[in-house]
């Protein structure tokens, strides 16, 4: 799902972000960056993500070298 | 002493896993004035700015501001409090920028928003950011690190000015999972009900409340954004409002 630590899939694919979603996903603390809903862990929420113009990076990925 | 419409607005003042965020400072510098002043604050408004691989923000690219009415003597006590509290509570890493300004200081309005609009497509620089807060009177302060966040900040009270740009920080939560336009109107965080094309409901029509709701910032209004339902109204959720 992942190209490097790229989303490949771009912001709107919410099923495939609830998908990626992994052990280290921890929920934003900040509820305005959340952009899902939270019943099930999606990576669009994950606190570990950055936003890009078209999709977003894992920086837990490229912390980890994972 | 006279006070005057302020604007208050604070960027980049986290890293990536840190417990706090630049929304929650705001609130609370926002909540520092409510208690201390005999001043109302408005909502704080969060702007989306240009996402790009030159641009070294954390995590979104958002900055957060609010206004408040203040006279000169509160202004600078304010400005004191902003400045020490965003340089205590921010992250370690992060480059906290600070912008306060009095909207009848401002010199040229629509020069100042044309700024803001810049700051949501192309990449900007520090020195741009200080030559507008010149050109315009407004206070800019970089607080830590690179101090990048004073592009942010004066980018902020830009789009806040101009009125249509961002979407209000936190959610509300209605206790009734159906209620008319009317009555929703009564509560004091929404100015407006209105469709996605702009078009106003009508008063009695019925609004599906069961979800907590998002607002966004509208022609300087509070503004729930809904879509018809059946018979009903059911408002934006959070998929639907990412661009504003």
């Amino acid at each position: 799902m992942f190209i490097n630590t790229t989303f490949q899939f771009g912001k709107n694919a919410y099923a495939e972000a609830i998908n990626a979603a992994c052990d280290f996903f921890v929920l934003d603390k900040d509820e305005d960056e959340l952009v899902t809903s939270t019943e099930q862990n999606s990576c669009y929420n994950c606190l570990f993500r950055r936003w890009t113009r078209e999709s977003f990076t894992c920086m837990k990925m490229s912390r980890d070298e994972k | 002493m006279e006070k005057f419409k302020t604007y208050i607005c604070i960027d980049d003042t986290d890293e990536i896993g840190y417990h706090t965020s630049t929304g929650e400072i705001c609130e609370e510098i926002r909540r520092h004035i409510m208690e201390r002043y005999d001043s109302s604050a408005t909502p704080i408004t969060r702007h989306q700015l240009f996402l790009h691989e030159d641009i070294p923000y954390t995590s979104h690219n958002s900055s957060m501001c609010f206004t408040t009415s203040l006279n000169p003597k509160e202004r600078d006590d304010v400005t004191r409090f902003v400045l020490d509290h965003v340089a205590d509570v921010s992250a370690p890493t992060s480059d906290p920028g600070v912008c306060i300004a009095f909207e009848h200081e401002i010199n040229d309005l629509d020069g100042l928003i044309q700024y803001g609009f810049d700051a949501k497509v192309k990449v900007l620089t520090k020195k741009s950011a200080y030559t507008m807060a010149e050109k315009q009177n407004l206070f800019l302060r970089e607080l830590k690190n690179s101090g990048q966040g004073v592009i942010g900040a004066v980018a902020g009270i830009a789009l806040r000015a101009q009125g249509n740009d961002g979407r209000i920080k936190g959610k509300f939560r209605i206790d009734t999972p159906l209620i008319d336009a009317h009555s929703l109107l009564k509560n004091d965080l929404i100015d407006e009900i209105r469709l996605k094309n702009g078009e106003l409901i009508s008063e009695d029509s019925l609004i599906i409340t069961k979800d907590e709701l998002k607002i966004v910032y509208l022609n300087h209004k509070c503004v729930l954004l809904v879509e018809r339902k059946g018979d009903f109204y059911l408002p934006l959720g959070k998929e639907n409002l990412t661009e504003y």
